[in-house]
């Protein structure tokens, strides 16, 4: 017995290895710098206590970033689950070209991501961007809106792309859900009389509730972590109006080369990250889950 | 006219459900459409206003000039080496340890499952800032073998979870009965566990493709000369401070997407069954 567990270690021993040395060595390498004074040029650090929280949370633009994150995190989560619990249940319809329908829509999930933002961006633009010309066209406005430029719509805008993006993660998952309901549940039901609203109320419902909770903590999480459809469609402005905490990270360590500011981020980010992911892992165990 | 009202009803019923399905599907793919017909478009056409839903005149004088002025034919060469060498690193090793995690029972195999887990919910900047200084140390700063190691590293926790998921429905019983009669644990590797995985495998590794031909934030991050680049750093460059060069963007985003529209088509048929609940993004 002894043995056998030694060829387990053995064999997970390069995965563990690269993990920890690229993965997990960098974020604990994060935690020191956040209590460091980092020269970028020298790469060299001293010691300052806590003086880069200190200086984080005197700063206005932490608790901005952090209600932009909240905006950002409301704004993609809500019509995720609502578009993709609601399309998932159009899609599992019978229907003929309901496969091209279903790849049509899960597709800008896969689409490569920089150059559909790019291709967003380009939409958005104020003076020859379809957007604005079709909503001209049809008279439902009649100036041009400043879409990513104006405080007001930046952060809205990025939440539609990434709700454009990310929807069919969730339609995904939903559908295969219910693509697993025995259909027995629905016929038993049907013979004893149920109209197709109570159908969908006391079968359809019940099982979909558990993967959308699942749904629910791994979109928050991703899209909690979210910086590239940010950092390419608005650069986290204008002034300010589209920087989360991921993308402050960023502007600290590598706009304003305060390495120790940007590290301290990261560790805020990682707090609320862990608390989430435990939340996770031990109400949906998961590990178990597909064990048994 | 009964069975009349009857087909009259699915009839209708099947008209509502085209009306609700067309503004889903124009939602869904309209950026795509944009960038296909936008890279079609001659400069006066695509900079022109009012802008134009349907090509006027059809050129192919952006992709020729994508082509031969700009670095884009090395940022794909950049991109497939990155993809293909991490992928591949990726694959193998978590083949072994997915393998170990379920045909092993040690102590501490859930935790570790856990663990697994946790870590691939980390934000790419989370690790990418700090893993910037720590790559520069070991000299491996602006180099496509940085980016590799780097891709193989944030991908295998996503890897290793999605082929335990496959190694668990291969059934024990076919192992075991092999083992009775005699076979060593790396004859019934061989044997039967690798053949029956093979999809699997074949799946993950699409996936973990899929992963490094789009990852923007490390290659952001970590490369900074020109011929170095990855096609998603090389596209974003096109926004430039003297301008945007959209003429470039979307051939190349055209370019780009078609490996990964063969890709996903060849996983289409997985997502259902076995993906479900195990995506990142």
């Amino acid at each position: 017995m002894q043995n056998r567990a030694t060829v387990a270690w053995l064999f997970l021993f390069p995965s563990l290895l690269l993990i920890s040395a690229f993965t997990l060595y960098p974020v604990i390498y994060s935690f020191t710098l956040s209590f460091q004074d980092f020269q970028f040029l020298t790469l060299t650090g001293t010691w300052i206590g806590f003086e880069n929280y200190r200086r984080l949370f005197d700063d206005p633009m932490l608790g901005r970033a952090f209600v932009n994150g909240l905006l950002w995190f409301v704004g993609n989560l809500i019509p995720q689950i609502i578009l993709g619990v609601g399309f998932a249940l159009i899609l599992n319809m019978k229907f003929r070209g309901r496969g091209i329908v279903r790849t049509l829509v899960i597709l800008p999930y896969f689409l490569p991501g920089i150059s559909m933002f790019l291709t967003w961006r380009w939409m958005y633009y104020d003076v020859n961007g379809i957007i604005n010309h079709v909503l001209q066209s049809v008279g439902l406005i009649d100036d041009r809106i400043l879409w990513i430029n104006s405080t007001n719509l930046a952060m809205m805008s990025v939440v539609v792309v990434g709700v454009w993006r990310y929807t069919p993660f969730v339609v995904l998952n939903c559908l295969a859900r219910l693509s697993s309901i025995d259909s027995t549940l629905y016929e038993a039901a049907k013979v004893d009389g149920a109209s197709v609203f109570q159908r969908f109320i006391y079968i359809t419902l019940p099982q979909l509730r558990s993967v959308i909770l699942i749904v629910v903590l791994l979109r928050g999480i991703f899209t909690f972590n979210k910086f590239e459809e940010i950092n390419v469609i608005t650069e986290g402005g204008p002034l300010g109006s589209t920087t989360t905490l991921p993308v402050l990270s960023y502007e600290r360590a590598f706009g304003a080369l305060e390495v120790g500011e940007g590290s301290a981020i990261n560790t805020l980010i990682f707090l609320i990250l862990s608390v989430v992911a435990v939340l996770y892992l031990l109400n949906l165990k998961p590990a178990k889950e597909l064990d048994e | 006219m009964n069975i009349n009202t009857k087909q009259l009803k699915f009839i209708a019923g099947r008209i509502v459900l085209w009306i609700v399905l067309i503004p889903i599907i124009v939602y869904s793919t309209f950026p795509v459409y944009w960038a296909f017909v936008s890279s079609f478009k001659s400069q006066p056409e695509l900079f022109g206003n009012p802008p134009t839903l349907f090509v006027e005149n059809i050129t192919l004088q952006n992709y020729v000039d994508l082509l031969t002025k700009t670095p884009a034919p090395q940022w794909f060469v950049n991109s497939l080496i990155v993809s293909v060498s991490a992928t591949s690193i990726c694959i193998v090793l978590a083949s072994f340890g997915a393998y170990s995690l379920t045909r092993f029972r040690f102590r501490g195999r859930y935790v570790l499952a856990n663990g697994i887990l946790f870590v691939y919910m980390f934000p790419a900047i989370m690790v990418g800032i700090p893993l910037f200084f720590f790559l520069d140390r070991l000299n491996l700063l602006d180099s496509l073998l940085g980016l590799i190691i780097a891709y193989s590293s944030i991908t295998l926790p996503f890897t290793l979870w999605l082929l335990r998921a496959f190694f668990q429905s291969i059934p024990l019983s076919l192992e075991e009965a092999a083992f009775v009669d005699g076979a060593t644990r790396a004859q019934t590797l061989r044997i039967i566990v690798l053949p029956l995985a093979l999809p699997g495998i074949v799946a993950s590794a699409v996936f973990t493709m899929i992963t490094c031909w789009n990852e923007y934030v490390f290659a952001f991050l970590f490369i900074f000369t020109e011929t170095y680049k990855t096609v998603p750093v090389g596209l974003h460059s096109f926004l430039t401070q003297h301008g945007n060069l959209w003429q470039y963007i979307f051939p190349l985003t055209i370019l780009s997407a078609v490996p990964l529209f063969l890709f996903f088509l060849y996983i289409e048929k997985h997502l259902l069954e076995t993906l479900g609940g195990a995506l990142k993004g």
